[in-house]
């Protein structure tokens, strides 16, 4: 029981870790590239 | 006993009728979205007549035709002349003149399929500095779809629910796996409080990982209509996040069970006679065949994770960062891969929560509480039992024993 808790604590706070690192983060966007070479983003939504 | 057993009955039935409504849908005639491809606006179809509104359509295509052809994309376009199984070719600032040629040849696009069936992407000039915008054509996509909607969609519906199936009427049929010897009161540690607390974070993030896939892959044709697109929403988008976060917990957990547990997994012979012999789950006279700390299912289990966990790890980053480093093929290949790899796990891990909690007595304590009865450890991983240590042994319950005796007792190796 103890063990369980401990790995879903562990769980949740890798994961809350995770979505503030991912907040504001180019994930899910297309990388668009300027003639450049520079990269932008464009939101797929 | 027979409680457990009903249970595996009334669920088999239940997952029965759902496979049945399943086979319905597969092979419905509607199973499979596949837009038709039409030359001319929606509302024409099926006219024979060449209305306006077809050869304006017509014609803008065509014009962009033209500045393909401008641009040195293409050359002319072969058209099908008055006289049927003759061919003319117009170059497309001709076809711009003569619209009901084109108009006639689109209509009988089967002889002429080639235009837009051509194997190799057709790429125009695009002034967005967006190198997909350039893309009008990529023939494949259509095998993409198919795939998608077809094999990846109900090819994972066929396998989730038939795994659950198959496990209901095994269940059914076999009911539990007993101890054959009973509780012997004497437990051994199976598993340490680190390797529970890691298994358990893999756990929760690999289920909440597999719930929101499935709202991914399936809450479209499956939520939306039963809870509208404003609510459909708002879940999908949760779903998203919920899933790329909850990668985390789910790989560091995948590595160090990796680290700690890989060495105990490499397959040997002795799987292959665990695996013929079914792990003795067959007939409750079986004997288990020996096993060391792992056996073949657990190792499958472990491999299929680990593997199965890097394939999805490596597409899911792919997905994550579309078009970053791969093409529009690339990306196709990385969600079909990472569904297909999604949706296999799903059921060998609902294999997995079987065996080790309504499948098998005594099979939960090992990651519950780490220690397991010594019976239990005897029956199921005799060898592994036989190299513990004499203070291997934990305690003494005074559980009684199904045959009076304990068999086990006290035979760790000295």
């Amino acid at each position: 029981m103890k063990s369980f808790v401990s790995g879903l604590v562990a769980a949740m706070l890798l994961f809350l870790a995770a979505i503030l690192v991912m907040y504001d983060s180019p994930v899910g966007t297309d990388q668009v590239r300027e003639p450049g070479g520079d990269v932008h983003l464009e939101s797929q939504t | 006993m027979a409680a457990v057993r009903t249970g595996g009955g009334i669920a088999a039935a239940i997952l029965a009728l759902l496979l049945a409504w399943l086979a319905v849908a597969s092979f419905g005639a509607d199973s499979v979205v596949e837009p038709t491809v039409s030359f001319g606006p929606a509302n024409t179809a099926g006219s024979e007549t060449s209305s306006a509104a077809v050869r304006n359509a017509i014609t803008d295509r065509t014009r962009l035709m033209g500045d393909r052809v401008q641009s040195g994309t293409i050359a002319s376009v072969d058209v099908l002349a008055q006289q049927p199984g003759q061919t003319e070719r117009y170059t497309t600032s001709q076809g711009v003149a003569n619209p009901e040629a084109l108009v006639r040849s689109w209509r009988q696009r089967g002889e002429n399929a080639g235009i837009l069936r051509d194997p190799d992407f057709t790429s125009g000039i695009s002034s967005l500095p967006y190198e997909n915008a350039a893309l009008l054509e990529q023939p494949e996509g259509r095998d993409w779809r198919r795939t998608h909607n077809g094999m990846i969609k109900y090819g994972g519906g066929w396998l989730i629910l038939g795994t659950a199936f198959a496990l209901a009427l095994f269940l059914f049929a076999r009911g539990r796996i007993r101890t054959a010897n009973g509780q012997s009161g004497i437990k051994v540690e199976r598993f340490s409080a680190i390797e529970r607390a890691n298994h358990w974070m893999t756990a929760t993030g690999f289920i909440l990982l597999a719930l929101t896939g499935l709202i991914i892959t399936y809450g479209k044709p499956m939520l939306l209509p039963l809870i509208g697109p404003g609510a459909f929403s708002t879940l999908a988008q949760a779903s998203a996040w919920i899933h790329m976060a909850s990668a985390v917990p789910f790989v560091v957990g995948v590595v160090g069970m990796a680290v700690v547990w890989m060495r105990q997994n490499i397959p040997t012979r002795r799987d292959v006679e665990w695996l013929k012999r079914g792990g003795g789950f067959m007939h409750a006279s079986d004997e288990a065949p020996p096993a060391r700390r792992f056996n073949a299912g657990q190792k499958i289990v472990f491999w299929g994770v680990v593997l199965g966990g890097l394939v999805a790890l490596t597409t899911g980053i792919a997905l994550m960062y579309p078009f970053l480093w791969l093409g529009i093929t690339g990306m196709q290949w990385a969600q079909t891969l990472h569904a297909a790899i999604g949706l296999a796990l799903i059921a060998l891990i609902i294999g997995h929560i079987y065996i080790g909690t309504v499948g098998m007595e005594g099979a939960v304590d090992a990651m519950w509480t780490g220690n397991v009865d010594a019976n239990w450890a005897g029956e199921h991983h005799r060898l592994w039992y036989e190299s513990l240590g004499k203070e291997a042994a934990l305690q003494h319950q005074n559980a009684p024993s199904k045959e009076g005796g304990t068999k086990f007792t006290g035979s760790p190796a000295e």
